[in-house]
């Protein structure tokens, strides 16, 4: 079964300095039949102005993954930082007991675009930790590249996350098919970072996300950059 | 039910006293309170060696409210070290706690503040804090972020 979420029924907030389109209920946007997809909570497309960005905030409890579209954007939190996240990079920060950061547009004159992914940890009070992973382009080319994960990956770098989900990203080119297995009791989302693609038979926009159960494959095809969460 | 909020204040200049109020809020945050960092206006030169990490504080912080103030249970100080509530820097935030006492505005509040260094800053913030009607959280010598907790604690008990 697919359950397509459109681009344009999201939730929308334009504050100006920032644009963001929010998949699942967030901040001022709340619909009780958008409220997360199994574990994953948030999921929100942030198009942020030149040197503007969130500043310094806290989170409890929540796994936070940043995959940037285009742009680059600076970290600071109560760990560690100064952080750059560019194109083709994952941040993973647990959240745990208690962080702080801020989420700054690195550039002075050019936008950032880029998605945020909360997802509910297996437990809480964990230990916090922030985890930056960059990988080569080729190697979501036509193929699912693995970026987090409940355990470490050998030899890929891949973010550890506190949860039995693992998030991967693949672009397809036409001609393409990209097939992830989705074992008894697993579900996927589906979310299009750019491009037209094919999903299991559904055409799918950039901006477009889908919720996938009972199938025991997802196949994607198409032109464009797709994420594809596995999720329990 | 919304989370009660603590206003957590600091100067800072050069980023150290910024450290302190970040580990301050992790504090709060482990006591599932919510934490809002504010940052009182610059006064005088600023070393020449912090000017970067100044502009960045300035983008990314802003100054505390009465609005800020008068809505949070709780607040948390986070003076430089050497600073006196005299301090120009601090003198704006000081006024405005004079004018929410005056209304009433800071009964049942609690407050601590942080040693960023200096037993001395630190007793003479927390006697106008007390002068204004705070109840006073220590956290028997524990660091920033056990104040933070401590503060933040004591404001759950309460919801």
């Amino acid at each position: 079964m697919i359950t397509i979420r459109k681009s344009k029924d999201r939730g929308y907030t334009d504050a100006g300095w920032l644009r963001s389109n929010a998949t699942f209920s967030f901040g001022a946007y709340q619909d009780p039949n958008f409220m997360g997809f199994r574990v994953l909570r948030v999921l929100n497309e942030d198009r942020i102005a030149p040197g503007k960005g969130f500043g310094p905030h806290s989170h409890r409890d929540m796994e936070i993954l940043t995959y940037m579209v285009d742009g680059r954007l600076a970290h600071r939190d109560s760990l560690t930082g100064p952080h750059v996240l560019g194109r083709n990079e994952l941040q993973a920060m647990t959240a745990g007991d208690g962080i702080v950061h801020s989420e700054f547009n690195a550039s002075e004159t050019e936008p950032s675009h880029s998605l945020q992914i909360w997802i509910d940890p297996r437990a809480e009070d964990l230990t916090p930790s922030y985890q930056q992973i960059a990988f080569a382009p080729e190697a979501k080319r036509g193929r699912l590249h693995l970026l987090a994960g409940p355990e470490s990956s050998n030899p890929a770098p891949l973010a550890v996350i506190n949860q039995d989900a693992r998030l991967y990203v693949t672009e397809v080119d036409p001609g393409d098919r990209v097939t992830h297995a989705l074992p008894e009791g697993r579900h996927a989302w589906i979310q299009v970072v750019h491009g037209t693609v094919d999903v299991n038979g559904t055409p799918l926009q950039q901006g477009d996300g889908a919720a996938i159960s009972d199938e025991p494959t997802v196949v994607v095809s198409g032109d464009g950059e797709v994420l594809l969460f596995d999720l329990p | 039910m919304a989370q009660p909020g603590v206003v957590v204040t600091f100067s800072s200049r050069c980023g150290t006293t910024e450290k302190f109020a970040h580990a301050a809020a992790v504090g709060v945050v482990n006591a599932r309170a919510l934490p809002r960092l504010r940052r009182v206006a610059d006064d005088g030169p600023v070393p020449s060696e912090c000017g970067d990490t100044l502009r960045r504080m300035q983008k990314e912080y802003v100054q505390p409210t009465e609005k800020d103030i008068a809505g949070a249970p709780a607040l948390i100080i986070v003076p430089t070290a050497g600073m006196t509530p005299s301090s120009t820097q601090w003198q704006s935030f000081i006024a405005l706690l004079d004018r929410l006492a005056a209304a009433g505005a800071l009964a049942g509040k609690v407050g601590a503040v942080i040693d960023a260094g200096d037993s001395q800053t630190v007793a003479s913030f927390s006697s106008a804090l007390a002068a204004r009607g705070l109840e006073l959280i220590t956290a028997n010598g524990g660091d920033a972020r056990e104040h933070g907790r401590a503060v933040g604690a004591a404001i759950m008990r309460s919801v």
